[in-house]
């Protein structure tokens, strides 16, 4: 999970809309807004990418709650199971739930802050055997057995994020290579 | 908004990323999409540098909006500088794998004469892909690219020079070498090869040779041979 400056899952990842609201009046940056205002006026909600409200919320022109994908609500229902809660579409189009939730956890006070990252680290760590087991099974899962849709994997499958979909692919990939190997290496022509 | 042409810009840069292979052309350099990027960031920082003589040193240090509102500008310029910088980078981490790919042979990236007498008598899938890249690589480059390409080029082979008597860098590692001869079939007419000790075959399609691995090496790695 690279947090690189020429990174560009981490680029995407920031991009995703955070909602702040402003301390103070500010002449001509009306089009924040997306109306026809020229002006914002203080207390007004915003929504402004990530990358604008870290640096404002710095220093102090805005203020900002806990974001929705971050809310007890969700943390609720991962401490009850967390391998079925869905994290792709919480953050943006292709789902960056740790990433972003890092960059949040910079910018909070200390103890909200704890709490987030514990909260990141546990989901991971819970989630991490089923998609070690997923990665490593799924080409020879029957798939003529209709799942239903219900069931733990499917909705894990569906779920995973932006970050656990890369360590999936990479997983099956080695999964392939080393089964290549296997067969390669009985099939060598005229025996030495 | 600002810093929406540069969310394209990087969209579509992970995009490639996630579907090409190394065998496939990285996409055309887009260059008008870069140009109204610059011009975006040039306009935010002449309105910074305006607003900030117009407005003087002590109305800057105590007007909060003010400052504010040029803060978001700042960042904008910083963030379409930050996502410029990314889809270059990547660009250039694909050129270098290509050339790593292709066994260090610049002449094959580049050369968009050969791929279109290639594909007509050509049946393998695989070959004809490669050879139409070939071709189009050239043409998605940057001309910014292309000097790097031909510098990174000149670099390695300075650098293999020194100990190239012991160890080809850009040999291929897929499987260690068992012997000292290799049994290949020609796929693709190369007409007449010079080898290492003077020696001249005519590669013609569907001919058989036993030769020593290091003269075949490249030809094999471009696909103009295969091991049998």
């Amino acid at each position: 999970m690279d947090d690189d400056y020429y990174s560009l899952n981490s680029i995407l990842a920031e991009n995703h809309k955070l909602s702040c609201s402003f301390t103070l009046d500010v002449e001509g940056l009306g089009y924040l807004e997306g109306g026809t205002e020229n002006n914002i006026h203080q207390h007004s909600k915003v929504e402004l990418p990530f990358w604008l409200a870290q640096t404002l919320s710095l220093n102090e022109f805005t203020t900002f709650p806990l974001p929705p994908p971050y809310s007890n609500r969700v943390k609720a229902a991962l401490n009850a199971s967390a391998q079925s809660v869905k994290l792709s579409n919480l953050v943006g189009g292709n789902g960056w739930w740790y990433r972003w939730g890092r960059r949040i956890a910079d910018v909070l006070d200390d103890e909200p802050q704890a709490d987030l990252l514990n909260t990141l680290l546990k989901a991971f760590i819970n989630r991490l055997p089923a998609l070690q087991d997923l990665s490593a099974h799924h080409a020879s899962a029957d798939h003529t057995l209709p799942e239903s849709s219900t069931s733990t994997t499917e909705t894990f499958r569906d779920g995973m994020e932006g970050d656990e979909r890369e360590l999936f692919a990479i997983g099956q990939e080695s999964g392939k290579m080393t089964r290549n190997w296997y067969d390669s290496n009985g099939s060598r022509k005229g025996g030495r | 908004m600002y810093g929406d042409l540069a969310l394209q810009l990087v969209t579509s840069s992970h995009r490639s990323t996630l579907s090409t292979t190394p065998q496939l052309p990285l996409p055309k350099y887009a260059l008008p999409l870069i140009l109204s990027i610059c011009l975006e960031t040039r306009q935010l920082g002449q309105s910074i540098t305006s607003a900030a003589e117009q407005h003087g040193q002590v109305s800057l240090s105590q007007d909060r909006s003010l400052v504010c509102n040029l803060t978001v500008q700042h960042l904008s310029a910083r963030r379409n500088k930050r996502c410029l910088l990314a889809y270059l980078s990547t660009r250039v981490g694909g050129i270098k794998e290509r050339w790593w790919d292709s066994g260090g042979s610049l002449a094959y990236l580049l050369s968009p004469s050969s791929s279109s007498t290639m594909n007509n008598s050509d049946p393998s899938a695989i070959n004809s892909s490669e050879s139409e890249s070939a071709g189009d690589l050239r043409n998605n480059l940057s001309p910014q690219e292309l000097d790097f390409l031909r510098g990174y080029n000149n670099l390695m082979i300075d650098y293999k020079s020194d100990f190239l008597d012991v160890l080809d860098l850009t040999s291929s590692i897929d499987r260690p070498p068992s012997e000292l001869m290799v049994d290949v079939r020609v796929l693709k007419d190369a007409g007449e090869v010079v080898l290492e000790g003077g020696e001249k075959l005519d590669f013609r399609k569907g001919e058989r040779f036993r030769l020593n691995r290091s003269n075949v090496e490249r030809l094999i790695v471009q696909g103009y041979l295969e091991e049998v």
